[in-house]
C-alpha cells in the first residue's frame, strides 16, 4: 500500500535551515529538531519493520522469556552482543511473533536500582552489609556445616524454584544433595504444579503432560477449569482464537473471569465442588453409554468400578453441590460426548486445591472414559506455571531423583552414580520432605539451616506470618536472588547476588514438553553471578570432590542431563547442544532423533500405551471432600486468590521494577467484592476495608463488582498482604498448599485518603 | 552418611580441604566473574533474515486498509472489544518499538463493569482516537498539533510544543502525555512512518488476538455518530472532539456498564502557577475597575492607590505564568494559535491589559506625582501630560484596561470551560473568576481607603466598601459551598467527595480564610473607627486573608476537578 504521507518524516522537516528566515521559521513553526529526532523510526533490518532509530540493532538473536510456562521465544536486538530492546520472536511455534507485557518488558527489570550486586551478609549492626564473594561463600560452606555437624545431615534443606534454567537447577540438585548431603529440599514448584505432577505420575505413570500448543487450534470442545487463560497465559489465550472450528469452551470457574466471558458456556460453580461436578459428568457419560468402551478396554484400568463409584453423583447432586442448573450439566456432558476432538485444561484453581489431585484425575478420567487422548485437540492438560517448572519437575534432583527417578531405589540411584561419576553413598537414599513439611521441620527444630534460591517463600508460602516467624527461627538463612530486597532476602542472613535471564545461558522447558534456549545478552550488575556459577561455587568451596568438575558449563550440564534421561519417558538424547534447539525452534521431550529432525508439535500417547508397566492408564478417585474452612458467622465470606493481571508475576520481584508494569496493573492491594455484599457491608466503591481471617487481616481498596459471586472475595496474589490470610492446608497426595478457600470478614475502615 | 556431618571424610584431610578453599575456588571464582562478563556468541545460533519485508507483514496483512483515505477520508483505529482481553501487550509493544521513555505510554487498557443478565467485564483498548476536531490541536496555543490532511492522524510537532501543558486538559481522552523531563507533552502518532510504508502500527502488530485494526472512515460519519452521542459506555461525550476510534462487538455492551475506575478519586496536579497567576490577574482587573469608579467619584487617593497595588499584583501574576511551561524560554510562541486556542486569547489580550492597566495607575497617581517628578521633566512633557489630563486620557485609559481586563479574564474562563469537565463548565467558572475580581478589587480597595484614612486624614465611603465586601464574599462563599454537596452529577458528586475527603484541609481553610477575610475583619476594621490604625492594619489583613483564600479556592478548583477521560483500570 502506499499513502501520501512520506516515510518517518516530511521532507520539508529534513530540509537545512535557510539562514535567518530559516531561523525565524523555526521560532514560529519547528517542525524538526532534537526532540523531534528522538522518536524517529528506522528500518530495523532482521525482519523486524521499523524499530526506533536511537535503538537500531546490529544484529538479533532468538531466546525464549523467563517468566511463564509458554515459553515464548523473543527476539533480542543487539548493538555490541548487547540487548538494546526485543520483540516477540515471529516463527517460532510457540507465540508466532506475539509476547504478553511481561515479555515486552523482559529487559526492563534488569536495570533496577535494588539488584543485588555483591554477597551481603548480616552484620554486627543487624543490617545486610556488603562482603567479598570469597567471605560469603566461607560464611556458606562454615555455617552449613557446623549446623550438619550438630544436628544431624537432616537439619540443612534447601528450597528451589520453577525460574532458573535446567542446567541450573540440575547442579543445584547435585551440588546440594549429593555434595553437601542436603537431604531435604523441594522448589517452589509444590505450590504451583505438585498436584498435577502427581496426578500425571498416578493416572498414567510418569508426569507427562500429553499435549502440544496446536491442539488449541484443533479442539472442537475445550473445557478450561481454573484457568484464567486470558490473563495467566495470554499467548495460549492467542491460540484458542485462532482455532478455525468455531469451538465450544466451557469455562469452569467460580468468577467470571476474562476467559469465562469469552467462553461459549460458564459453569460459575460453588467453589470446591468440583470434582462432584466432573464425577456427575463421568455419571451422564456412563448413563448414555457416551464411553469409548474400545479405548478404555485397550488403554485403561479400573473403568467399571470407577463407573460403579460415579453412579451416586447424579446431575441432581452435582447441581445441589455446585448451584449450575441441572439441564446445563447434561448439555456440557453432550458437548463432551458428541466433540470429536475435546481437551481438558486446568491451571491454579485444580492445582492449588486441597483435593487438586483428584480433581486433575477427575478430568483424567474424562479424557480417558471418551477416548480424548493422544490424538490432535484432545487431552487431559496441565498448563504449566513457571518457565521452567516442567524442568525442576525433572531434572531438579529435589523430591525425586533425576528424570523421574526414586531416591529409594538401589537400581535408581546406581544409575545416577554411574552416569554423573558420583560416589554412589553420596546420593541419600530416603526421599525428601516436600515444601510444608520443611517449614513445619523448622517449627520443630529439624531444620535449622535453610538456602532459598530464586523463590520469595516470605511472601508466596501459605500463612504467611507463620512461614516468617518460622525463617526468623532458622539458625542460618541463606538467599541467592537477583534483588535483595525480596521479602524472603530481607530475613536472610547471607544474600547471594545472581544474575538474572538475560545474563545467562540454558534451558527452560515449556508447558508443552518443549526445550527452548536463553542466551547472555547483557552482563550481570556488579559481581552477581549466573546461579549456575554460584552452584560450581559452593561445591568447590564445600570440596564436594571430582565430580563436580564434569559441569563445566551450562552445556556440559545439558549433556549429563541428556544422559540422565536416557531410556526414560523424557529421553532428550537426540536434542544436540544449544545449536540445534536454537535451529529446530525447540524441541519437545521426548526427542531421540536429531532435534531439527523432528516434528515441531508433538504429542503423547499416540500408540494409546501409557507409562505403567503394563502400558495402561488409571482411573482414580476419591470421594470429595468438604473444605476445611467454610465461611460462617465470624468469617462469613469465602477468600479466592489468583493471578492479577498479565502484566503481573507472582511476587512481583521482577514485574514491580517495570514502570510500564507497574502502570498496567493497580499498584496497592485490593479486594474484589460482589456489589450486593458490598451495600450490606456499608462498604462503597474504593473504600478501604479490613479483610481479615484467623490468622491475620489487611487493609485493601474495594472493588465492586458482580463478576465474584456473592458470598465470595477475590485479592489477587501478587500483592504481599495477601497470604497473612490464607489457611495452611494441602492435598494430601500432592502436598500442594490450597491457597484458594479460607474464612475471612470485611469491615469498612472507613473513606480515607488514597493517591 | 551424608556430606553435611561428615564432610572431612569426604573431602580428605583438613589441610587439603583448606588448601582446596584457599586457591582453586580463589582461581574459579575469578574465572567465572570473568565469564560473566562475557556475551552469549549468537553467531553459533540461528540468524535472522537482515533483508527483504518485516517477518510479522503476513500477520498484519489485513489489519491496515489496502489503500490510503480518499477524500473526505480518514486513517482510524478499529477496535474489537471481543478479542480484546486485557493482556495489555499493546501498551508495552508501543512503547518498545517507539523507543518511548521510561515509564511512558501511549496506549491504555480500562475495563468496564456491569451486568446484563450475566456479569460483564469487558476489557477496553484506547489511544490517541484522531479526532475530528481534536481537543488539542484547538487548545494549542503554540500551534504544536497537526492533522495530516491526507491521513487525519493528529500529530504533535515536539520542537514546537514549550510543554503548557493545557492539550492535557483539552484533550477529553487524557491522550498528550507530559514529560516534566523533556518540558513537553507526547502522544500517539499512529506510528504514520510505518503505515506509510505498509507496516501496521505497534499495537496493530502485537495484538495476540487481532483487536486493533487500522481502518478507512468517513470524516461526515464520523461526524455523525459523534453528534448521535455513539463511542462507548462510561466515555467523555463524543460531540466534544468527534473522536474516530471505532468499538465494536457481537457482545451487546449495554449503556449502564461503568467503568472499573469511575468512582475513583485522586486529586489533580494544582498547577501553583497558574493559581497565582488566575488570581493575582483576576484581582488586579478588579482592582483596577473598583479604583477607576472610586477615582470617578472623587476617592483620588485611596483610588490611585488600589489601582497601584492591582496593577502590580497583575503584573506579578503575568510574570508567574511562565513559570507554569516546560521550555519558558519559548513563552513567545504563546499568542501563535489565536486563530483557535483561548490561551493564545488569554495572553493577546493580557498583553493588552497590562500597558493600559499601568497607565492608568500611573495618571491616577498623577497628582502625587507630577510635584515630585516635575522638576526634573522637560517643560514639552509636562505639558503633554497636562494635555492629557485635559483630553481625559485618564478616564479613557481606565475605561480600556477595564475592558480588556474584563476581556482577558473572559478568555481565562473560556480556557477552562473548554475542557468540558463538569467541575468547570460555565458559571462553575465564570462565577468564580469573576467572583475574585470583584471580592478582592473591593477588598483592596477597602484597604487603600482605610490606610489613606489613617496616613492622610482623606475620607472615603468606608461603610460602603465594608458592606460591598461583606455580600460580595458571603455570596462567592455560598455559592462554593453548594459545590461541596453535588448529588445529580456524577463527576461533580466526585469533586465533592474531594474537597470533603482528601481536600478537606484545603476546603476548610478556604472557607475559614473567606469567612474571616471577607465578613469578620471587615466588621471589625467597622468596629474599630474610622480613621484609627488599628482600622488600617485590619482592613490590610482583611485583604491578605481574602487573598489566601482565593488562592486556596483557585487550587481547589484544579485539584478537585475530575478530568474526563477513557475508562481505566482499577485503581488502588
Amino acid at each position: 500500500m502506499s499513502t501520501a504521507t512520506p516515510p518517518n518524516t516530511p521532507p520539508r522537516e529534513s530540509q537545512p535551515k535557510r539562514g535567518v528566515v530559516g531561523a525565524v521559521r523555526d521560532l514560529i513553526h519547528q517542525t524538526s529538531g532534537p526532540l523531534t529526532r528522538e522518536l524517529i523510526r528506522t528500518p530495523g533490518k532482521f525482519g523486524l519493520g521499523q524499530v526506533p532509530a536511537k535503538l537500531e540493532p546490529d544484529s538479533a538473536t532468538d531466546m525464549v522469556c523467563g517468566y511463564c510456562s509458554t515459553g515464548c521465544s523473543l527476539r533480542i536486538h543487539l548493538r555490541d552482543g548487547e540487548a538494546v530492546n526485543l520483540s516477540p520472536a515471529t516463527k517460532y511455534p510457540v507465540n508466532l511473533g506475539m509476547a504478553c507485557p511481561k515479555g515486552w518488558e523482559a529487559l526492563s527489570v534488569l536495570d533496577a536500582p535494588d539488584r543485588a550486586t555483591t554477597p551481603l551478609a548480616r552484620g554486627a549492626s543487624g543490617g545486610l552489609e556488603p562482603v567479598s564473594w570469597d567471605a560469603a561463600l566461607r560464611e556458606f560452606c562454615d555455617r552449613f556445616k557446623e549446623i550438619g555437624d550438630e544436628h544431624g545431615p537432616e537439619s540443612v534443606a534447601f528450597l528451589s524454584t520453577g525460574q532458573l534454567m535446567t542446567e541450573e537447577m540440575a547442579l543445584l540438585g547435585a551440588v546440594g544433595k549429593f555434595g553437601m548431603g542436603v537431604v531435604h529440599a523441594d522448589g517452589n514448584t509444590r505450590q504451583c504444579m505438585a498436584t498435577a505432577v502427581t496426578a500425571y505420575k498416578q493416572s498414567f505413570g510418569f508426569d507427562a503432560p500429553p499435549y502440544t500448543y496446536q491442539d488449541f487450534e484443533e479442539s472442537d470442545v475445550m473445557v478450561l477449569v481454573g484457568s484464567n487463560l486470558c490473563v495467566a497465559h495470554p499467548i495460549m489465550w492467542e491460540r484458542v482464537l485462532r482455532n478455525p472450528h468455531s469451538p465450544e469452551i466451557i469455562v469452569v470457574d467460580p468468577r467470571r473471569t476474562e476467559t469465562a466471558m469469552a467462553a461459549t458456556t460458564h459453569l460459575s460453580i460453588a467453589p470446591k465442588s468440583d470434582l462432584t461436578l466432573f464425577y456427575a459428568l463421568a455419571h451422564i457419560l456412563c448413563r448414555e453409554g457416551w464411553v469409548k468402551r474400545d479405548f478404555i478396554d485397550a488403554h485403561s484400568n479400573g473403568f467399571d468400578d470407577f463407573a460403579a463409584f460415579v453412579a451416586d453423583y447424579t446431575p441432581e447432586r452435582a447441581a445441589e453441590a455446585s448451584g449450575i442448573p441441572v439441564e446445563t450439566i447434561e448439555r456440557v456432558a453432550a458437548a463432551i460426548a458428541h466433540g470429536k476432538r475435546v481437551s481438558f485444561w486446568w491451571t491454579m484453581g485444580v492445582n492449588q486445591n486441597y483435593e487438586g489431585v483428584r480433581i486433575a484425575q477427575s478430568l483424567i478420567n474424562l479424557a480417558l472414559m471418551t477416548g480424548n487422548l493422544g490424538r490432535p485437540g484432545t487431552g487431559a492438560n496441565s498448563i504449566t506455571g513457571q518457565c521452567n517448572a516442567m524442568g525442576s519437575r525433572l531434572f531438579s534432583n529435589t523430591t525425586s531423583l533425576f528424570a523421574g527417578r526414586d531416591f529409594e531405589s538401589d537400581h535408581d540411584r546406581a544409575q545416577v552414580s554411574s552416569l554423573l561419576g558420583v560416589p554412589i553413598d553420596a546420593i541419600p537414599t530416603q526421599r525428601s520432605w516436600p515444601y510444608h513439611q520443611i517449614i513445619e521441620g523448622i517449627r520443630s527444630g529439624k531444620i535449622r539451616g535453610l538456602w532459598v534460591i530464586c523463590t520469595n517463600t516470605s511472601h508466596s508460602w501459605i500463612h504467611q506470618g507463620d512461614a516468617r516467624e518460622l525463617l526468623d527461627k532458622l539458625d542460618f538463612l541463606v538467599v541467592q536472588d537477583m534483588y535483595h530486597t525480596t521479602e524472603t532476602a530481607q530475613q536472610a542472613d547471607l544474600v547471594l547476588p545472581a544474575a538474572g535471564w538475560g545474563e545467562k545461558e540454558g534451558t527452560f522447558i515449556n508447558s508443552e514438553r518443549r526445550l527452548g534456549v536463553a542466551k547472555r545478552v547483557r552482563k550481570p550488575p556488579g559481581e552477581a553471578l549466573p546461579d549456575f556459577s554460584i552452584f560450581r561455587l559452593v561445591g568447590e568451596y564445600w570440596g564436594v570432590g571430582d565430580w563436580i568438575n564434569r559441569w563445566s558449563s551450562p552445556e556440559a550440564a545439558l549433556g549429563l542431563i541428556k544422559q540422565l534421561s536416557d531410556g526414560t519417558p523424557c529421553d532428550i538424547t537426540g536434542i544436540g547442544d544449544y545449536a540445534p534447539i536454537d535451529h529446530a525452534g525447540g524441541v519437545q521431550w521426548p526427542c531421540v532423533e536429531p532435534a531439527e529432525q523432528v516434528e515441531q508439535q508433538r504429542r503423547l500417547f499416540e500408540d494409546g500405551r501409557f507409562y505403567h508397566e503394563d502400558g495402561r492408564a488409571k482411573f482414580l478417585w476419591d470421594p470429595p471432600g468438604a473444605m476445611p474452612e467454610p465461611p460462617c458467622d465470624d468469617y462469613p465470606y469465602l477468600l479466592l486468590t489468583g493471578r492479577g493481571a498479565a502484566s503481573q508475576w507472582h511476587t512481583q520481584t521482577r514485574t514491580g521494577k517495570s514502570p510500564v508494569l507497574r502502570k498496567l496493573y493497580p499498584a496497592g492491594v485490593y479486594v474484589e467484592l460482589h456489589p450486593d455484599d458490598a451495600s450490606k457491608l456499608g462498604v462503597g466503591a474504593y473504600d478501604l476495608v479490613r479483610v481479615a481471617s484467623r490468622r491475620g487481616e489487611l487493609e485493601a481498596t474495594a472493588f465492586l463488582t458482580p463478576t465474584v459471586q456473592r458470598g465470595q472475595v477475590f485479592i489477587p496474589m501478587h500483592y504481599e498482604s495477601v497470604n497473612r490470610l490464607t489457611l495452611a492446608h494441602f492435598d494430601p497426595h500432592s502436598h500442594q498448599p490450597s491457597y484458594k478457600d479460607c474464612a475471612v470478614s470485611l469491615t469498612p475502615v472507613g473513606r480515607k485518603a488514597k493517591r | 552418611m551424608t556430606a553435611i556431618s561428615n564432610n572431612q571424610q569426604q573431602t580428605g584431610p583438613e589441610s587439603r580441604a583448606a588448601q582446596h578453599a584457599e586457591q582453586q575456588p580463589g582461581d574459579l571464582l575469578r574465572s567465572l566473574l570473568e565469564e560473566s562478563r562475557q556475551l552469549t556468541a549468537v553467531e553459533r545460533f540461528a540468524k535472522a533474515h537482515d533483508e527483504g519485508e518485516p517477518e510479522l507483514a503476513s500477520h498484519y496483512r489485513d489489519l491496515i486498509p489496502l489503500s490510503a483515505p480518499g477524500e473526505g477520508e480518514q486513517y482510524a483505529f478499529e477496535v474489537d472489544l471481543d478479542a480484546c482481553s486485557g493482556c495489555k501487550a499493546c501498551v508495552s509493544a508501543c512503547h518498545h518499538m517507539n523507543g518511548l521513555d521510561p515509564g511512558e505510554t501511549w496506549r491504555a487498557v480500562g475495563q468496564l463493569y456491569g451486568a446484563n443478565g450475566l456479569p460483564i467485564i469487558q476489557h477496553v483498548t484506547t489511544a490517541c482516537h484522531h479526532c475530528v476536531d481534536p481537543g488539542c490541536l484547538n487548545g494549542c496555543p503554540t500551534n504544536a498539533y497537526e492533522k495530516d490532511r491526507e491521513t487525519g492522524i493528529v500529530r504533535h510537532l515536539d520542537d514546537q510544543c514549550f510543554g503548557c501543558q493545557y492539550c492535557t486538559m483539552a484533550c477529553p481522552y487524557e491522550v498528550p502525555q507530559y514529560s516534566p523531563s523533556k518540558g513537553i507533552v507526547r502522544k500517539c502518532d499512529m506510528c504514520h512512518s510505518r503505515l506509510s510504508e505498509g507496516e501496521a502500527p505497534a499495537c496493530v502488530q502485537a495484538c495476540p488476538n487481532e483487536a486493533i485494526k487500522i481502518s478507512v472512515v468517513s470524516v461526515a460519519d464520523a461526524k455523525a455518530k459523534a453528534a448521535a452521542g455513539e463511542f462507548l459506555p462510561s466515555s467523555p461525550p463524543p460531540e466534544l472532539t468527534k473522536p474516530t476510534t471505532i468499538y465494536r462487538g457481537e457482545r451487546p455492551l449495554p449503556a449502564s456498564l461503568r467503568a472499573a475506575d469511575a468512582d475513583h478519586i485522586a486529586p489533580q496536579h494544582a498547577h501553583l502557577p497558574l493559581v497565582f497567576m488566575l488570581v493575582l490577574t483576576q484581582a488586579s482587573v478588579g482592582a483596577v475597575a473598583t479604583g477607576a469608579v472610586a477615582r470617578w467619584a472623587g476617592y483620588e487617593a485611596s483610588a490611585a492607590g488600589a489601582m497601584i497595588a492591582g496593577t502590580l499584583a497583575g503584573l506579578f501574576g503575568l510574570a508567574l505564568a511562565p513559570l507554569h511551561l516546560g521550555r519558558p524560554h519559548l513563552a513567545f510562541r504563546s499568542v501563535l494559535g489565536w486563530r483557535h486556542s483561548w490561551l493564545s486569547r488569554e495572553a493577546i489580550v493580557f498583553g493588552l491589559y497590562a500597558p493600559l492597566a499601568i497607565g492608568a495607575a500611573a495618571l491616577a497617581a498623577m497628582p502625587w506625582l507630577r510635584p515630585i517628578a516635575d522638576p526634573y521633566l522637560p517643560a514639552a512633557v509636562g505639558g503633554l501630560l497636562d494635555s492629557a489630563i485635559a483630553f481625559r486620557a485618564p478616564i479613557a485609559t481606565e475605561l480600556l484596561a477595564v475592558l480588556s481586563g474584563a476581556a482577558a479574564v473572559f478568555c481565562s474562563a473560556k480556557i477552562y470551560q473548554f475542557t468540558g469537565r463538569a467541575f468547570w463548565l460555565g458559571w462553575r467558572t465564570g462565577a468564580k473568576f469573576a467572583g475574585t475580581a470583584v471580592v478582592l478589587g473591593l477588598s483592596l480597595m477597602l484597604a487603600a481607603a482605610a490606610a489613606a484614612e489613617y496616613a492622610a486624614g482623606i475620607t472615603s465611603p468606608l461603610s460602603l466598601l465594608i458592606g460591598a465586601v461583606t455580600v460580595a464574599t458571603i455570596v462567592k462563599l455560598v455559592y462554593e459551598a453548594t459545590t461541596l454537596n453535588a448529588r445529580t452529577n456524577h463527576s461533580l458528586a466526585l469533586s465533592s467527595r474531594l474537597m470533603t475527603g482528601q481536600l478537606q484541609g484545603p476546603t476548610v481553610a478556604r472557607f475559614v480564610a473567606g469567612g474571616l477575610g471577607g465578613v469578620l475583619l471587615p466588621v471589625a476594621v467597622a468596629a474599630c473607627g474610622v480613621g484609627s490604625l488599628a482600622a488600617a492594619v485590619l482592613a490590610v489583613a482583611s485583604f491578605g486573608l481574602l487573598l489566601v483564600g482565593e488562592l486556596l479556592e483557585r487550587y481547589l478548583y484544579f485539584a478537585a476537578v475530575v478530568p474526563l477521560r477513557m475508562p481505566g483500570g482499577v485503581k488502588s
